[in-house]
């Protein structure tokens, strides 16, 4: 293409000779391109900070859980599982000895929120009961004493693991060791439980504490771990788990693994004619859960978008009016021998050049808006090249597409009567 | 200029026809059959009220429109029979337009002006601008080649302009009222800039003109009236 080069020189020396209306014509796409990378910038952080929060609870982690097996869709009948229909220690205990890579697991089961109470002195707190492994696997750090132990659950023992907040806030001045073996008094559904202290944990707050506003920082709940014998009793619940999560060796392929635990677990199930047990590991569940993310965001910067089509109308208003204006130049350079073409190709680079600046302009608004957003998330994310190279591409095709026709009107013109034109 | 052989013919109308708004009740004949040939290095005068058809006329040698009918052939290239593209490209290779308002190209300095014609001929842009340079220096315009049009004077855009007509060497320069936007004195030095173009460079020129007086000076003039040629005075009607 001869003079392309003319072209954009051509295309920068107008916009330059009239700077307010070529901003005013910018903004539709600035403020498009800028919202759609924002918000890809935004669901970067949350899908990020999202597996990254998954992945720490432990990637080699295999969840194991009893789900009906059919659901009939017409009554939506969704049954509650009996006694029988439960995993017990007794199946846990043998698939970690039968399977191989399956090294551990923990249970949990909630026996409500409470408060622990002393005096003025008060925390929240959510009572877990959980197994010996419940600690490890879950990759809570442990600071000082013990986790609970066989011996704890045989002995349906009331002894707890605090966090380091409670410790705080409910023993003033005493070290976390000094906390070992105190006496913690939870109120827990209206019944008052007295637990011993034997072990402290670094309590680490939910990166969506902040953003779901769940109150001040003096209420804040954490976990109070108590053997799982004794949160049965406690609620009076059946022996047995709905779910449990198991260590996977992480030499081995977690969903291998989690589908041989399946098999092996599925065999206590065979003549159980409404539930079955499924296991899904970890490093599955992550990437699921961040290509849902993905999807979402997509979905919303496609939303965010739809401005792009106005903002391109926009621009195609305004080169329809420099059509105008510019008859007689049109005209002249047709008598000068431009063939249709040339004319054409020269309105459409200049609407080309208006929405590359636009959204040029509109990449960096939006990755510094981004990165402002998502560093309040926690998780500073900046455009990646892919979603830059979109963005440029995009608006050049905008330009392509709300210019052509401004530019096939100017190079239609009839030479005579835009050179007449007043 | 004299030439010693028979000189070439570079226009050759035969029987042009130009009618407007065809097939409906206000269809308009402008042009009633217009024969004209203009030989090489002629300088030529078109003379006629507005309303004669002079204009149309000047459309058509212009390769700006085509004729309803006859034939005419310019620098032996059939313009009635072109597409809109071979127009374009007749406009750019064979015809020089001067026109009385300039029609500078705004914002676009006097060289890039100069060098439109050739950029569209597809002229590489080193040769494009050493022959702008050449031109400009012709027309005397050197110090002002990297001026904008809003600061050129009116004689010195007509300067310009006509640079910009010679830039592809066309078959004829055709200049519509060239003097009719400037001051007498100014209209004088573009005249003799024609003159020069003509005498020194051999060009053949067509002038489209309402002044009886500026066409004298020409080496022939052709009166339109009611879109026909009106016999003239040496009681020459053209073939």
């Amino acid at each position: 293409m001869t003079g392309m080069w003319e072209n954009v020189l051509l295309a920068l020396n107008g916009l330059r000779s009239n700077k307010m209306r070529a901003l005013l014509t910018m903004l539709g796409i600035i403020i498009g391109i800028g919202s759609v990378i924002g918000i890809m910038c935004v669901g970067d952080a949350v899908t990020g900070s999202v597996t990254d929060a998954m992945s720490s609870l432990g990637v080699n982690n295999i969840t194991v859980a009893v789900q009906q097996r059919v659901v009939d869709l017409n009554s939506m009948e969704i049954l509650t599982p009996e006694e029988d229909d439960l995993l017990t220690t007794d199946m846990l205990d043998a698939l970690v000895e039968e399977v191989p890579g399956v090294l551990d697991y923990s249970i949990s089961e909630s026996a409500g929120s409470g408060q622990a109470k002393d005096g003025h002195k008060y925390a929240n707190v959510s009572v877990t009961g959980v197994n010996g492994a419940y600690l490890s696997v879950n990759n809570v750090n442990l600071l000082t004493g013990r986790t609970i132990t066989d011996r704890d659950m045989e002995g349906t023992k009331y002894v707890a693991v605090v966090s380091d907040f409670l410790v705080e806030k409910m023993f003033p001045g005493l070290s976390n060791r000094d906390a070992l073996g105190q006496e913690v008094r939870v109120t827990l559904n209206d019944d008052i439980y007295n637990f011993t202290i034997v072990g402290v944990y670094e309590n680490v707050d939910s990166p969506y504490a902040a953003l779901l506003g769940t109150g001040s920082e003096a209420d804040k709940r954490t976990d109070l771990y108590i053997p799982v014998t004794t949160s049965h009793r406690i609620t009076g619940a059946e022996e047995g788990f709905t779910s449990a999560t198991v260590t996977a060796d992480v030499q081995m392929d977690s969903q291998t693994v989690a589908n041989e635990a399946a098999d092996f677990l599925n065999r206590y199930y065979a003549d159980n004619q409404d539930f079955s047990v499924y296991t899904i590991s970890m490093e599955t569940m992550v990437s699921q859960m961040s290509s849902m993310l993905d999807t979402v965001s997509i979905a919303i910067a496609v939303i965010a978008g739809i401005s792009l089509v106005v903002g391109g109308i926009g621009v195609m208003n305004i080169m329809l009016v420099s059509v105008t204006e510019r008859t007689r130049e049109i005209g002249t350079r047709k008598a000068l021998g431009a063939p249709n073409s040339a004319i054409r190709v020269q309105f459409v680079v200049e609407a080309m050049i208006i929405c590359l600046i636009g959204g040029v302009i509109g990449i960096i608004v939006g990755a510094v808006l981004g990165y402002a957003a998502s560093n309040l998330l926690g998780f500073p994310a900046l455009p990646s090249i892919g979603s830059i190279a979109i963005a440029v591409s995009f608006s050049l095709a905008i330009g392509v597409f709300f210019g052509y026709y401004p530019a096939n009107k100017a190079a239609k013109l009839d030479p005579i009567e835009a050179l007449r034109y007043e | 200029m004299q030439r010693e052989a028979p000189a070439r013919t570079i226009i050759r109308m035969r029987d042009i026809i130009k009618r407007f708004y065809i097939g409906t009740p206000n269809e308009l004949q402008i042009l009633n059959g217009i024969s004209l040939d203009v030989r090489e290095g002629e300088f030529l005068s078109i003379v006629g009220e507005s309303g004669s058809g002079k204009s149309t006329l000047m459309n058509i040698i212009g390769a700006l429109d085509r004729p309803t009918e006859g034939t005419y052939e310019l620098d032996g290239v059939r313009v009635d029979e072109a597409k809109d593209d071979q127009l374009s490209k007749i406009r750019n290779g064979k015809i020089g337009f001067v026109f009385q308002t300039f029609n500078l190209i705004p914002r676009t300095s006097a060289l890039k002006n100069v060098e439109l014609p050739m950029l569209y001929a597809g002229v590489p842009a080193g040769k494009r601008t050493k022959r702008a340079k050449e031109l400009l220096e012709m027309v005397e315009m050197t110090e002002r080649m990297n001026h904008m049009p809003n600061e050129l004077s009116g004689g010195q855009k007509q300067r310009v302009a006509i640079a910009r007509a010679m830039a592809n060497d066309p078959a004829i320069i055709l200049a519509d009222e060239p003097t009719g936007a400037l001051d007498s004195r100014t209209g004088r030095l573009v005249m003799d800039l024609f003159h020069d173009l003509h005498d020194k460079h051999g060009k053949t020129i067509v002038l489209i003109t309402h002044n009886y007086k500026l066409a004298t000076e020409t080496d022939r003039i052709v009166t339109i009236s009611d879109g026909r040629i009106v016999p003239n005075r040496e009681g020459g009607e053209e073939a």
